[in-house]
């Protein structure tokens, strides 16, 4: 218990970072729902002219789906790449090395100080939207604590994935010096193959299955899945399991990365 | 004109040097971009697989407005993306004050000073798509395209560079302006797709607040039907030169008030 109080100031760090940016993610925001808003007028003119289901989804489906995967990607947005790739490259790494606190752990805090408020500030009220759109839709209301809490669960897992991924991707910057190019690539490949972008079972079966086994399906598809009910119990459980998989072998991965990295680590003088 | 013109080849030599230093990273940027677009037209595809038109647009047509957003976009990326580090945060760390000291104007020094690689993935994309739509019967050119497509790519590209230089010259008062830039430039996504898709409030805005509609939809839609040349081309002609005056008028008035940040 003692051990997580240390880094606690990190969260606390990263929850006053993010409100003191808080144009920035304003700017963000408003670029992230109009993206959205784009892929609910085009999906609305396409279910306009299948009548009724496209590929197995609604368009109550499509928009649930669009609305939560955004939401997602608010949940489990990480700074992890450019932090590390920054302080690589400026040297100030060496400070947080020479800290008594594991540096996956710190940075994670960091990321999860800021998550707090991108939380409370923007995923709840898009929950809350998301559930009145569909009262609206089907007439009851459906709100499902159970999926709510089982959502948010894959969605903790679908965070470490991805901060994990992300760290491993920053430690590169250990070899690279600079990172910029890559991490413009790495968040392209992540938006389309994590399936938040479009559903995975909408790609030809050839692609679709093994794209669901690589850890970026477990990134948005898996939570998105579950809270939109398409998952029966024991493909749930199976999809988790998956996630679990994924958290441990990236994490292992950047431990070895970074217990190899660190040997590369050199700092110009200040 | 010569002078200007030696200016700039200078300027640009200095940029090929650090592109060289950093050549991997600006590779795979121009590539990610490339990567972005290609995504998108693998979701179209996916959409024309059950569908056979999109509010009344075959997919050549869809194909071809989609390319035809790209190329002005990416002129525009590609010469102009200076004034984004203006507006977020030249001005604010002090690094604008060199501009002024120098015997060009700043505006046309801070656009000069370099060019964006990364941008010949949208232009090379738009291009190819354009090319390849076209070649598929929905077009038929006439001789005067040649110039006028080339001209209407470059009052398009004036639209983005326009909005750009107005929403950049706010961060000569305030500071800085990044984030209402960005909110500003991400309404360009719209013009991706046919406008009729989307709600009025949506229509009216790009096509009268933030004329967006005007660097893709409006003059794609004239040359694959020939219609309404005046509404869609020359509206398109009216607004790049209005705008780009007004543009340039801001930061005149901007420079005029301009305080420096500070050390």
């Amino acid at each position: 218990m003692s051990k997580i109080k240390a880094y606690l100031p990190f969260a606390k760090g990263g929850f006053l970072t993010a409100i003191a940016y808080r144009t920035h993610i304003l700017g963000f925001l408003v670029g992230e729902l109009l993206f959205s808003f784009i892929m609910y007028y085009l999906w609305k003119t396409v279910f306009a002219n299948t009548g009724g289901t496209f590929l197995g989804f609604t368009f109550a489906d499509m928009v649930v789906f669009i609305f939560i995967s955004n939401a997602t990607r608010f949940l489990i947005h990480s700074e992890a790449t450019y932090t590390v790739a920054e302080e690589i490259m400026e040297g100030s790494i060496s400070m947080r090395l020479i800290k008594p606190v594991r540096l996956d752990l710190s940075l994670m805090f960091t990321d999860l100080g800021g998550t707090i408020l991108t939380f409370l500030l923007i995923f709840v009220p898009m929950l809350i939207g998301v559930e009145i759109y569909k009262y609206f839709e089907f007439g009851v209301w459906m709100v499902s604590p159970i999926r709510i809490l089982l959502f948010l669960f894959s969605a903790a897992f679908s965070f470490l994935v991805n901060f994990y991924f992300d760290l491993c991707f920053g430690f590169m910057a250990f070899f690279l010096k600079n990172l910029w190019g890559f991490s413009i690539l790495k968040q392209s490949m992540v938006n389309f193959l994590s399936g938040s972008m479009i559903p995975l079972d909408f790609l030809p079966k050839i692609f679709a299955d093994p794209i669901k086994l690589m850890p970026f399906a477990s990134i948005s598809y898996t939570p998105v899945m579950i809270y939109m009910g398409k998952y029966s119990s024991s493909a749930m459980l199976n999809a988790m399991l998956l996630q679990a998989f994924w958290v441990f072998v990236l994490f292992m991965a950047s431990t070895l990365i970074f217990a190899i990295a660190k040997r590369f680590l050199s700092v110009q003088g200040g | 004109m010569k002078h200007f013109l030696k200016l700039y080849a200078t300027f640009i030599a200095q940029y090929f040097k650090r592109l060289l230093e950093y050549r991997i990273d600006f590779l795979t940027g121009a590539f990610s971009f490339l990567f972005d677009q290609v995504t998108s037209l693998v979701f179209i595809f996916i959409i024309f697989n059950q569908i056979p038109a999109l509010s009344g647009y075959p997919f050549e047509a869809i194909v071809f407005i989609y390319g035809f957003s790209l190329i002005p976009k990416g002129i525009d990326h590609f010469l102009t993306d200076n004034l984004w580090k203006v507006a977020y945060f030249m001005v604010r760390n002090g690094s604008f004050d060199r501009y002024l000291t120098r015997p060009i104007h700043p505006l046309l020094h801070v656009i000069m000073e370099t060019w964006q690689i990364d941008a010949l993935g949208e232009f090379l994309v738009g291009m190819t798509l354009v090319l390849y739509s076209s070649s598929q019967g929905i077009i038929t050119w006439m001789v005067s395209d040649i110039l006028l497509l080339p001209l209407t790519m470059i009052m398009a590209s004036l639209i983005y560079t326009s909005i750009k230089m107005m929403v950049s010259a706010i961060a000569l008062w305030t500071k800085r302006s990044g984030s209402i830039l960005q909110m500003v430039y991400s309404t360009n996504e719209f013009a991706k797709y046919p406008i009729a898709i989307y709600h009025r409030m949506i229509q009216f805005t790009i096509t009268y607040v933030i004329p967006f509609a005007f660097t893709s939809y409006f003059p794609a839609r004239y040359f694959m039907t020939r219609e309404n040349p005046w509404g869609n081309i020359g509206g398109l002609f009216l607004l790049a030169v209005t705008f780009t005056s007004f543009g340039v008028y801001l930061w005149q008035i901007g420079l005029r008030a301009y305080e420096s940040a500070g050390s």
